[in-house]
């Protein structure tokens, strides 16, 4: 892919020097990457990322029965300090047909069966550490904390420039269309009733 | 993720059911005639290879039909759950039983209650 020139994002890549250096030249400019503790690991992983140029949103899922509300603060702590790009927080949705629905089914703990609030950002089960209230309270904490210095669209504006600078460096960047910017599947949207 | 092969222990036969919608569902199972006359039934969720609803989410109506099949009394059906080990890294992939207790309104079971059971309590509920 390195001659064709293109920019891509993508989920996890192999932590190999190798793999990611190639990854890099070949045009990854920004993963998704799961963070699910404080570790050393973690913390290694996104340098290596950001050794090679690559961006990082973090998925961090919010709620697991190993979590304790000092837990999640420290978590989010960590983000910051480890320079995380993005962030994504959820809170866990335990979807039917999963594990974790049977597991907190099992355990009498799905207090909430509206479908419309397994949106992963509603607490529908009682955590095992902390009453469900206070686990929404530190979703909307999570969000609020680390986007407070930078709002999310600031930062995605940072790695949007980033990659818009490469492309102008290897002559591959296209203004966007302006003639566009109205048009939504084909239609005017300034038209449409 | 396959199952464990150890868990024919606990499988004489795969049941089929209709699950959620009627949705074609499968599980594993063993009925067990006791010394005591009543009947145990292990269900045992087979995932993957089950196209249909999980045996946790349909047991109340899993229950009513293998005791409508096995032809027991209600009050002598003891029904076990079980959730074979797939050797995930995953911990809550690890082997489970439960013992589910129902309410029976006449013709059904209903308002399912789980109690965790050992490996070892399953064995003791076999042999008796």
């Amino acid at each position: 892919m390195i001659p064709l020139k293109k920019k891509w994002v993508s989920h996890t890549i192999e932590d190999k020097d190798e793999v990611l250096d190639l990854a890099a030249q070949a045009g990854a400019w920004y993963v998704y990457q799961a963070v699910f503790d404080r570790s050393d690991y973690i913390r290694n992983r996104i340098k290596q990322y950001h050794d090679y140029g690559i961006g990082v949103e973090g998925t961090i899922l919010l709620g697991l029965d190993n979590q304790t509300e000092d837990d999640i603060k420290r978590l989010i702590d960590f983000l910051l300090e480890i320079n995380l790009d993005l962030a994504e927080f959820t809170v866990l949705a335990p979807f039917p047909h999963t594990k974790a629905y049977s597991d907190l089914l099992k355990q009498g703990r799905i207090f909430d069966h509206d479908w419309d609030h397994y949106n992963a950002g509603k607490v529908v089960y009682h955590p095992k550490h902390m009453t469900a209230g206070r686990l929404q309270e530190l979703y909307h904490y999570a969000w609020d904390t680390f986007y407070k210095d930078e709002p999310q669209t600031q930062k995605m504006f940072n790695l949007l420039a980033t990659v818009i600078q490469r492309e102008q460096e290897d002559g591959t960047y296209k203004q966007r269309r302006r003639d566009l910017l109205d048009q939504s599947f084909g239609k005017n949207i300034n038209e449409v009733a | 993720m396959e199952i464990n092969p150890e868990f024919n222990r606990y499988m004489d036969r795969y049941f089929d059911y209709k699950g959620q919608w009627e949705s074609p569902s499968k599980c594993g199972l063993k009925i067990v005639k006791r010394k005591d006359g009543k009947t145990l039934a292990i269900a045992t969720e087979i995932y993957r290879q089950n196209p249909g609803t999980p045996v946790t989410e349909w047991c109340a109506p899993l229950a009513s039909q293998i005791l409508s099949e096995v032809g027991e009394n209600p009050e002598n059906f003891i029904f076990v759950e079980h959730t074979p080990d797939l050797k995930s890294k995953l911990s809550f992939y690890e082997e489970t039983f439960d013992l589910v207790s129902f309410d029976w309104d006449g013709t059904k079971y209903e308002n399912p209650q789980w109690k965790r059971l050992s490996r070892e309590q399953v064995d003791n509920l076999m042999e008796e």
